[in-house]
């Protein structure tokens, strides 16, 4: 028994290239390339006729092992068989190989059963009534199966395909079969007349057939060797293996020692199994238990012999249907438990692809804005700090053709992917504008008329939008909703520049005012988002102007790039472990002096 | 959302019950709003006395609920404080929305 069992998994090892041929599944799938890098050069594109005879013929052989192993068990008392494993074999193999070959496999299995049923010396009507509702029987389970590739593939585990294959190839298909061959043994007077006669038999045919199905099929699925290559990709092949031989040996102590009670103990171990290792767990389990318990019960002990009062007929009927009912009961949680994981994985994947557009688009948006750089007396530098991936904060510094500078700082409201891509689109328009006008137009004019055209349906935006000539340091913005930028002398405190403004694109039509200023040489205006002012403490405590006020006081003989580092720095710890809940970006304008040349 | 309404002299007052007015709740809020303005209140005054922050995305709501009323309708904001009020004066909106300091004062003024 355990040989035929240990036999088609010996089978499926020894022979990697038998498994149909993989490149005709899903060329696109990763875990496909993976197995046909793992399965090595054997995997030729078009199996050649020879090989897939030879493959015909050592299934045929197989199958009449198997059938052969049934049959010669000793049978008790008018029982049919015990553990009928034509069927599932046939099954098993139908589902692995091309479907275009399906034909001369089921003709070779019904040839092979036929020859073996004839040896075994049944009558001829038996004989070929026996292979044909056998073939059958796993041709019709295979033609439903078969179309759940990814299924049959071991690739996906989802509780509808088990369900499906429990109900049609362990319920349906071997209670028919079963009822077609008790009929036929009573035509042919077998078992006359005699109705509890017919009962059993009957019963012993299906859940025989049916057991073969329930054990030896998921185990040709399942222990396909991608399957153990995935296995050991996962780092647990060692893990599964000490798993089924500590499985293998807790299910032995309990049918020498244990009682009724003890079986249903065998469940939990088997969940484990299963959980660890997968559905190559349930096959591998599967084929050490009922191995076990079908061998202690025909041999008289444990448990079954027990509960049927000494009645080993009765008993191996009882161990049939126990194993069957494990069987459901252990698919059921494990599918249950793979359908939460694939769920899992997929939300995973699903949010890494997202993460990684994000991430993308994210590059782009730091690519738009400007280097630190100098350009004559004047340096720029910024800070930009997206609170998620992407941000609806930015600005740009442009060099014009008359020398002056342009720049601009703008806020999408809200924040994210939306607001992201609305300040790149806000990003361009400013920047042509900022570059087209002509030194002489007024700067709110040109704020107006990108108020008037922004479309309606796009979030509106607040706007710093300035130009600075770098030889005299004189400078000029509008301010559209966004914070006043701050003036940092070199003597006496920082002050805020203008006080209000209309945003952008949120009132149809708005007149701004243009604010003057002056940068000294060493001054600094410092322009930023109003995230940097509203971020909040644990305790929902605003960071405030008044606080960006003392630290610049503090840091202001710094150099630039240092005083931005210590806003950031501040910041943070400001935040603590929360995260920013609004972007935060900063743009900073230096004006070089006398005293900076100096240093 | 915490929206408490109470109608006097034709005039439907929306009591704000609610700390802030941000991303998270923007559109909400705009939702509940545009449902009483369908429902033909086109005279609303909202009192932000509880309302502690408002940020671009609730001003953007507030600004939206405006538009919804239309040009013969009117929304005042009443009890503006802190850095409610001083958004409402960086953007200029405090000359867009009738600002007053209590629900009485807007009323009377509306029904005037």
């Amino acid at each position: 028994m355990a040989k035929a069992i240990g036999e088609p998994a010996g089978f499926e090892g020894a022979s990697p290239t038998w498994i149909g041929d993989p490149s005709l599944r899903g060329k696109s799938d990763p875990a496909i390339a993976l197995r046909n890098a793992g399965s090595g050069k054997g995997v030729s594109n078009q199996p050649r006729w020879g090989s897939i005879a030879v493959r015909i013929l050592i299934s045929s052989g197989l199958l009449a092992l198997s059938i052969s192993v049934s049959l010669a068990l000793e049978q008790p008392e008018e029982h049919v068989a015990t553990l009928w494993l034509g069927v599932g074999l046939q099954l098993g193999i139908l589902l692995i190989v091309p479907k275009r070959q399906w034909a001369a496999y089921v003709a070779a299995f019904f040839v092979t059963t036929a020859v073996v049923l004839w040896y075994f010396e049944s009558a001829p009507v038996m004989m070929l009534g026996a292979a044909l509702s056998n073939c059958l029987e796993a041709l019709v389970a295979a033609l439903v199966l078969a179309r759940d590739p990814e299924w049959t593939a071991g690739r996906s585990d989802r509780l509808g395909a088990w369900a499906k294959f429990a109900l049609i190839a362990v319920i349906l298909l071997p209670a028919m079969a079963a009822t077609g061959g008790t009929l036929l043994l009573d035509v042919m007077s077998h078992i006359e007349a005699n109705r509890a006669l017919v009962e059993e038999t009957w019963s012993a045919w299906y859940v025989g057939d049916a057991l073969g199905v329930a054990v030896l099929t998921p185990m040709i699925l399942r222990l396909q060797p991608h399957q153990f290559s995935e296995l050991r990709a996962r780092g647990r092949l060692a893990e599964g293996a000490v798993l089924v031989v500590a499985f293998g040996a807790f299910t032995v102590t309990v049918f020498l020692h244990g009682g009724i009670l003890a079986l249903f103990l065998i469940l939990p171990p088997l969940i484990i199994v299963l959980y660890r290792i997968g559905f190559v767990g349930l096959a591998a389990g599967m084929g050490v238990f009922v191995p076990v318990a079908l061998g202690f019960t025909i041999a008289g002990r444990g448990p079954f012999v027990r509960m049927a009062d000494g009645n080993v007929s009765n008993a191996i009927l009882l161990c049939q249907v126990f194993s069957m009912l494990a069987f459901g009961v252990v698919v059921l949680v494990a599918a249950l438990l793979d359908e939460r994981q694939r769920l899992y994985q997929q939300t995973i994947r699903s949010h890494g692809i997202l993460r990684r557009d994000l991430e993308a688009a994210a590059m782009i948006q730091t690519a738009l804005l400007p280097e630190t750089r100098t350009i004559g007396s004047i340096t720029c530098s910024g800070l930009f700090l997206p609170s998620s991936v992407v941000a609806g904060d930015t600005y740009n510094v442009l060099t014009r053709t008359d020398g002056k500078l342009a720049f601009f700082q703008l806020d999408v409201s809200g924040h994210g992917a939306a607001a992201a891509l609305v300040s790149v689109a806000a990003h361009n328009t400013l920047s042509q504008a900022a570059l087209g006008h002509a030194s002489g137009e007024a700067l709110d004019e040109v704020v107006d008329d990108i108020n008037r055209d922004w479309p309606g349906k796009l979030p509106y935006f607040t706007l710093i939008f300035g130009e600075l000539d770098p030889l005299t340091g004189q400078g000029r913005f509008v301010q559209a909703g966004h914070p006043s930028p701050m003036l940092i002398g070199r003597q006496g405190a920082p002050t805020l520049l203008g006080g209000s403004g209309f945003p952008i694109g949120l009132i149809a039509t708005t007149v701004h005012d243009v604010v003057a200023f002056t940068l000294a040489a060493g001054d600094r205006l410092l322009m930023y988002s109003d995230g940097l002012v509203e971020a909040e403490d644990q305790s929902g405590k605003a960071f405030s102007v008044e606080r960006l006020c003392a630290l610049v006081e503090d840091v202001k003989t710094a150099s630039s790039q240092m005083l931005l580092s210590a806003i950031e720095r501040e910041l943070r710890a400001w935040c603590g472990s929360a995260s920013l809940l609004d972007d935060v970006s900063v743009l900073l304008i230096e004006r070089k002096g006398a005293l900076n040349d100096a240093e | 959302m915490m929206l408490n309404d109470e109608e006097r002299l034709g005039v439907l007052v929306v009591h704000v019950a609610m700390p802030r007015i941000d991303a998270m709740w923007a559109s909400a809020f705009k939702e509940e709003i545009a449902t009483r303005i369908e429902k033909g209140h086109h005279r609303l005054v909202l009192d932000l006395s509880d309302v502690d922050f408002v940020d671009s995305s609730g001003l953007g709501a507030l600004v939206a609920c405006l538009k919804r009323v239309g040009p013969l309708g009117t929304i005042a904001i009443v009890g503006t404080k802190g850095v409610v009020s001083k958004l409402f004066a960086l953007t200029k909106m405090d000359r867009v929305f009738p600002l007053y300091d209590t629900v009485d004062a807007a009323i009377e003024h509306m029904s005037a």
